[in-house]
């Protein structure tokens, strides 16, 4: 209990007719880099103010360092967002945009000064006190308004898609800084996204969320190896989809698409055989060219090759299989296959540990 | 070049209606005043000194600043009240107070003048308002005073101030705010040191141009004034139109046009880098 940063339970909230937030029960322990990922408009963004208190819950109640929240406005919940648009004040410089929640605090000026030093240290920003936002470029804004919002030393800091408005390249390196800076201090961090690779690379605990309700909660590898179903499987990496259901055969159970298709399963991936309908998902790395050599995997199909994208490391390929005329995408090394056209003949593979089944609509 | 010529007619409109209408006056500032209104075109600048040694004339210029300065100071707080209130309104709210705020817009000037003069005489309303509350026992006149011309171009300045200062607050990103309350700041302190700082250069432009329309204001002090209240502008008229001294009267338009700009080019680097911030 006392090892947890935030709790949510039981959280609703309604605009209106329209339901933000259904039933929202989350634990965010201490220390956590805790993401938040799911589509825009599925109440990601909502649950982050109301924690931060921008918002507050129409039921339910809020637990933030043990304490209760539920009803205390932004200004008096130690908890600090930086928002997607890092919204610096454009009249202030560095400083002064670094040292606000410490003078809201009414901090001494010696205190102000050496705890804005320190953070401009810790995100390498030293020597550009003076400066104006507009002077600054998009990651160096990234960084003091996450000074700015670690200056009040929150229990929680929160952050709103803090990332997207960077070019690849910098984000990218603005995620593995994330990371450095998450370990270096020990706080508690609640990241909202879309982006699932960030959550992935990032997180140590990922819910998934959808239409204002939390689906799964896990670290990265469980969410991404056992989704617990096929909306978290879709949404958390790129993946074959084959709706269709399992039929069972002289003691053999099998899943058949509608196109015909048949699949063998995992005895793992088998616990939704009594559902009429089965959704089976296949990602794309578990899928490769076979060439007849070593052992062949459980599931292989001909089919040719409908078309291809040049990705520079790998290549993308469809390939509609033969049988049932259904398209199964695979990357591949260019040094696989000697040649890649449309309409050549290729075998297609996976075995059948890599086919996750779900319950199926 | 190509991209100069759609600009073509509004400088000719400019040049026609603007520039050659202000050389012409300029001309007859330079000249003499003769008998029947006549000019004999030198090169004098006797009307400007003749305006700058004449202490009356002076004081009438000192009454049009302290005019500019009466009316920006009433209208700078309330109309900020209001367009705050519009900027934070909603929906049915905000297009009811749009309204309120655009509609003295569509009334001729004139018009309302002589509406104020029916608000504020003897027999009017609010002289009937005082007696029936007893603040009063007999009729009341307000009419014919500074104040009543005050009133008058706050009315007239307010819509206008109101609607910039209300388009400079909508540039304001909310999300400021949210950060502001966010870092500990009350409602009180996120508007001292936040919406505040952002919205001055509206709070200024807006200042401004009451300044200006009140400080060369022709129709309401002569409407709502008697002559000793008189601005600079009415004495400008009176020049030319009464007394029949062209060239006087021309200097003085062109002393108003002078000032006017000298305060619109302080204003413009005063707030030379404020633009950057929104």
């Amino acid at each position: 209990m006392g090892n947890n940063a935030v709790e949510l339970k039981n959280l609703k909230k309604q605009f209106g007719e329209v339901t933000a937030l259904k039933n929202v029960n989350l634990e965010v322990e201490n220390g956590d880099f805790y993401f938040l990922l799911g589509p825009s408009g599925c109440g990601k963004t909502t649950l982050l103010k109301i924690i931060g208190g921008l918002e507050l819950p129409t039921e339910g109640s809020i637990t933030i360092a043990g304490k209760d929240m539920t009803r205390v406005p932004a200004n008096k919940r130690n908890t600090a967002m930086v928002f997607q648009e890092w919204a610096l004040f454009p009249h202030m410089n560095v400083f002064d945009n670094i040292a606000f929640g410490l003078r809201m605090k009414k901090a001494s000026s010696a205190e102000i000064k050496s705890n804005v030093t320190e953070l401009l240290e810790l995100f390498h920003m030293s020597g550009y006190e003076g400066r104006m936002p507009f002077e600054l470029s998009g990651g160096q804004q990234q960084r003091i308004a996450m000074a700015r919002a670690l200056a009040i030393e929150p229990d929680v800091l929160l952050l709103d898609e803090p990332l997207s408005n960077l070019d690849l390249t910098l984000r990218q390196q603005m995620r593995v800084e994330l990371v450095r800076l998450h370990r270096e201090i020990g706080k508690t961090f609640v990241y909202v996204t879309h982006d699932q690779i960030e959550a992935l690379s990032m997180a140590t605990k990922i819910a998934v969320m959808n239409v204002g309700e939390v689906v799964q909660v896990g670290t990265p590898k469980e969410i991404y190896q056992s989704p617990i179903n096929a909306y978290v499987a879709k949404f958390i990496g790129e993946a074959n989809e084959f709706h269709g259901k399992f039929i069972t055969k002289d003691a053999d159970t099998f899943f058949e698409t509608d196109l015909g298709l048949k699949l063998e399963v995992g005895e793992e991936n088998k616990e939704h055989l009594q559902a009429d309908r089965a959704v089976c998902i296949i990602r794309p790395e578990h899928v490769k060219i076979t060439i007849d050599k070593g052992t062949k995997p459980a599931n292989c199909f001909q089919g040719k090759i409908e078309n291809y994208s040049y990705m520079g490391k790998q290549i993308r390929l469809w390939v509609k299989m033969d049988e049932s005329g259904e398209i199964v995408f695979l990357d591949i090394f260019a040094t696989e296959l000697d040649e890649i056209r449309r309409g050549k003949p290729v075998t297609v593979g996976f075995d059948s540990i890599h086919t996750l089944c779900f319950e199926g609509h | 070049m190509k991209y100069l010529v759609p600009a073509i007619p509004l400088v000719l409109f400019v040049i026609v209606f603007f520039l050659l209408p202000q050389i012409t006056m300029v001309r007859f500032s330079l000249g003499e005043g003769l008998t029947f209104g006549k000019i004999k075109y030198v090169f004098t600048m006797n009307n400007y000194v003749k305006f700058f040694t004449d202490p009356f004339y002076l004081r009438v210029l000192l009454n049009s600043f302290l005019l500019g300065t009466a009316v920006a100071i009433v209208t700078i707080p309330f109309g900020y009240v209001v367009a705050y209130a519009l900027w934070k309104s909603k929906g049915m709210k905000r297009k009811i107070l749009y309204i309120c705020i655009l509609f003295p817009l569509f009334t001729n000037l004139v018009v309302r003048l002589y509406g104020w003069r029916i608000m504020l005489s003897p027999a009017g309303p609010i002289s009937w308002f005082f007696q029936a509350v007893g603040i009063a026992d007999q009729n009341v006149n307000m009419l014919f005073n500074w104040p009543a011309i005050v009133l008058g171009l706050f009315s007239e300045c307010a819509p206008y101030y109101v609607l910039i200062l209300f388009s400079i607050l909508t540039l304001i990103n909310p999300r400021y705010l949210d950060v502001a309350y966010d870092l500990g700041a009350t409602t009180m302190k996120a508007f001292i040191k936040v919406t505040w700082p952002l919205s001055l250069p509206g709070v200024v432009a807006g200042g401004i141009l009451t300044y200006i329309w009140s400080f060369g204001a022709y129709a309401t002090p002569t409407i709502l004034g008697q002559p000793k209240h008189w601005t600079l502008a009415v004495h400008a008229e009176r020049q030319i139109l009464s007394i029949r001294d062209w060239p006087y009267g021309s200097a003085m338009g062109i002393i108003i046009l002078v000032i006017t700009l000298l305060i619109m080019y302080a204003q413009s680097r005063l707030f030379k880098g404020a633009q950057t911030f929104q």
